[in-house]
């Protein structure tokens, strides 16, 4: 495989939908991205589970609303060439690209960069590869874009 | 008002090493600094350093605000320390002669901005007599380099006190979070205030590692900052621990 994803952090959709609600709401993100049940009040608030995060993401993509996407990184060991890399680099401001070898590159981006690749009419085989690596570190928003699994 | 600097999600250095090295990779810590991203929650800042706050790029924001969320619900202002509590000043309003202090000037924002709300003026209008001391909260991430290009410039001398505190909040958190990453910052070579308190923050961080290591995963943590990093103004700090 070309692309290995080595790491992204933790619970990163659920970061994005509280940034998003942390907008409008009087409640602050930490409190919002907190509020998993019911044993805490958080007054005019939804509880922020499954269906709720699944909802706001969703939403953001609708609306458009990309920039609550940034709040997370993602990172991949790949093999490219230097045109591949110079076509992620010119594509968005938060590519990140450090060179291993030869062939082979550490690429650091978020999930609004990809959503935005997954969206474009570019058919780069190494974009596709990284979008296809969504489903694991972000599988709400894999799902709502219908991104395919990734055959290693 | 108490500000709080949330570290709630960054990425995990040691997992990511050991998948590189898993592939045969060993990058630099140099190298590291552009591969990851640090997310703060900031709550109960003043308007005034969160329009300091979005001037560094490349960052992302989510702030509050102030058109959907109803002043009623959200409002709050935080008092420089350098304005005494009994100091007033004269101002004259439609002939009436007034001697007000800085909480005085506040409450009549306020009220004059719930008064328009009442009236029926559009919320996104009324928030225009908001000051610049009307507190915010807003999610902030950064990558390592930016947040030490960050540190550098805010946890200087002459940054200005609120942004000064919360940069050396975020700088103790990230060094407990993300020691593979954070070390003493390349400001101190050439400020004795800085290097004076970049020592200090090693000690926080060297007697907050049992503590953080013994919180449980999804808890927060709370750094000891106070009164060894001497700010200005109550901040509190706070990680999340994987």
């Amino acid at each position: 495989m070309r692309v290995r994803l080595v790491g992204y952090e933790p619970d990163l959709e659920r970061v994005c939908a509280a940034a998003m609600r942390s907008c409008y709401s009087p409640h602050p993100g930490y409190e919002l991205f907190t509020h998993t049940s019911q044993d805490k009040v958080l007054d005019g608030e939804k509880i922020f589970d499954a269906e709720r995060i699944g909802g706001l993401l969703k939403r953001a993509l609708e609306l458009g609303h990309y920039d609550i996407l940034e709040h997370n990184s993602i990172t991949w060991l790949a093999e490219a060439d230097e045109k591949e890399i110079l076509f992620l680099m010119e594509s968005s401001k938060f590519f990140e690209t450090s060179q291993i070898d030869e062939r082979r590159w550490l690429i650091t981006t978020n999930l609004r960069v990809l959503v935005e690749l997954a969206r474009s009419t570019n058919h780069l085989p190494l974009t596709k590869e990284l979008v296809a690596t969504l489903k694991e570190a972000a599988p709400i928003i894999a799902s709502a874009l219908a991104i395919p699994t990734t055959k290693s | 008002m108490v500000s709080k600097a949330i570290l709630f999600s960054y990425t995990n250095y040691p997992k990511l090493t050991s998948n590189l090295e898993e592939a045969g990779v060993k990058m630099s810590k140099d190298s590291m600094l552009l591969h990851g991203s640090f997310t703060f929650d900031l709550q109960g800042i003043s308007r005034a350093a969160s329009h300091q706050i979005v001037r560094h790029r490349i960052a992302s924001f989510s702030q509050q605000s102030q058109r959907y969320v109803k002043v009623t619900r959200s409002y709050g202002y935080l008092k420089p320390p350098g304005v005494p509590e009994d100091l007033r000043v004269p101002v004259e309003i439609q002939g009436h002669k007034l001697e007000l202090n800085f909480e005085d000037v506040m409450d009549l924002t306020r009220q004059a901005e719930e008064g328009l709300v009442a009236k029926g003026i559009k919320a996104e209008d009324s928030r225009y007599l908001r000051p610049n001391a009307a507190t915010t909260n807003i999610v902030m991430s950064m990558s390592p380099r930016q947040l030490i290009h960050f540190f550098n410039l805010r946890c200087a001398p002459d940054a200005q006190w609120e942004i000064r505190d919360l940069a050396w909040s975020m700088y103790a958190a990230v060094r407990l979070a993300a020691p593979q990453v954070f070390g003493p910052l390349p400001a101190a070579d050439e400020s004795d205030y800085i290097k004076k308190r970049v020592s200090i923050v090693d000690d926080l961080v060297r007697k907050g590692e049992d503590g953080f290591s013994r919180t449980q995963p999804g808890e927060l943590f709370q750094m000891e900052l106070q009164p060894m990093l001497e700010l200005v103004h109550p901040v509190e700090a706070f990680i999340r621990r994987y």
